[in-house]
């Protein structure tokens, strides 16, 4: 069984407490405590909108979708890679506001947000890479090039790697929510990057399709799923962002029970 | 049947992709779960610890916390807290305790 030890190397004094911003009692918690309240309140459909939506988009994805009439039936991986790549981005986007709202008003709220999205968004990450390599060997013949849609999202990944090495590489876990806010939003210069790489290079990776100025240009039969599919990844995200809250809240309040001095 | 699973020949793509994308999925959320309720378990633990304490202190000067140790503590696997659990009478502890719990 792992055992976590959050006992600071140094002990700090009540002053130093205060200074750091860590809790030295559970009042700071009051507003995000609020917020867990309502997250645990709409957890139960969330999570089964989430099943639901998953089963419905996958029978549709795999059963009661037709054929690409380029592609043939390997349009089928596109029900997840989209969804996939979509939710990648859209949980970094979540990140660098959260970092963006840590840095400026350091509310604990939105570190715990980061914090608990961060692997989400790796493991989706690698996912829509995965897919998509899977993807390009029939379509076009290779696992991989060094085109701009992939290298960018293969950046996206080192990202969230890069994150997450900072945010837990010191001892104590305040202090790596700061840099890694920081390389947060530094990283948002890659979002737009992976956005338009289809329009402003060429490359192999088909153009958007979905998200277009004038509207989607995929046949009804498979964006019905396509949208089914982003649904439950969205709501798959949400469900596991309440989890990890849960559990980095837990953690929280260990760490301010050892800091307080109520244990040894 | 075996036509379904070929796929119109893309079936060695596309099973791959649904399998990787269930195993990453699950692996997510059973992650969080267990991660989430360890927390939550260390976490009720230690409240235990910090309250034994607290009324060891309040009720006699001569703390003797070997032997009002917490029977579900030991039992529990996080060993380590319930070995670390023989509390100096601290300072601090008066003070911050009723705050705490």
């Amino acid at each position: 069984m792992v055992i976590i030890d959050h006992r600071p190397i140094v002990k700090l004094r009540n002053y130093e407490v205060k200074k750091l911003g860590v809790n030295s009692d559970m009042h700071k918690f009051a507003n995000p405590t609020r917020f867990m309240k309502i997250a645990n309140a709409i957890f139960p459909y969330i999570s089964i909108a989430c099943i639901v939506s998953l089963v419905v988009g996958i029978y549709y994805a795999i059963f009661n979708s037709p054929p690409d009439y380029q592609q043939g039936d390997s349009v089928r991986i596109m029900y997840i890679h989209v969804p996939a790549a979509y939710i990648a981005v859209m949980i970094y986007m979540v990140i660098a506001s959260a970092s963006a709202s840590s840095l400026i008003w350091k509310h604990p709220l939105s570190d715990i947000v980061a914090r608990s999205s961060a692997p989400i968004g790796a493991a989706f990450t690698f996912l829509c890479l995965i897919t998509g390599a899977l993807w390009g060997k029939p379509m076009w013949g290779t696992w991989w090039v060094w085109d701009a849609r992939l290298t960018s999202m293969l950046i996206l990944f080192f990202l969230y790697m890069g994150y997450m090495v900072l945010l837990n590489a010191f001892d104590d876990p305040q202090r790596g929510v700061k840099p890694a806010a920081i390389l947060a939003l530094v990283g948002v210069v890659n979002i737009p990057i992976i956005k338009f790489s289809v329009d402003w290079w060429n490359t192999l990776h088909q153009p958007a399709s979905l998200f277009k100025m004038d509207g989607p240009s995929v046949s009804p039969q498979m964006l019905l799923p396509l949208l089914i599919m982003i649904v439950a990844f969205t709501l798959f995200y949400m469900t596991l962002l309440i989890i990890r809250m849960r559990g980095e809240f837990a953690a929280a309040k260990i760490r301010s029970l050892y800091i307080s001095g109520a244990l040894k | 049947m075996n036509e379904f699973i070929q796929m119109g020949g893309y079936g060695l793509y596309i099973w791959p992709s649904y399998l990787i994308a269930a195993i990453i999925m699950a692996g997510l959320l059973i992650d969080s779960i267990t991660t989430w309720r360890r927390q939550e378990k260390t976490l009720q633990n230690l409240k235990l610890i910090a309250k034994s304490d607290n009324v060891d202190i309040a009720k006699s000067d001569n703390v003797d916390i070997a032997k009002s140790d917490n029977v579900d503590i030991a039992k529990s696997d996080n060993v380590d807290i319930a070995k670390s659990d023989n509390v100096e009478n601290n300072e601090a502890n008066d003070k911050i305790q009723q705050k705490v719990i």
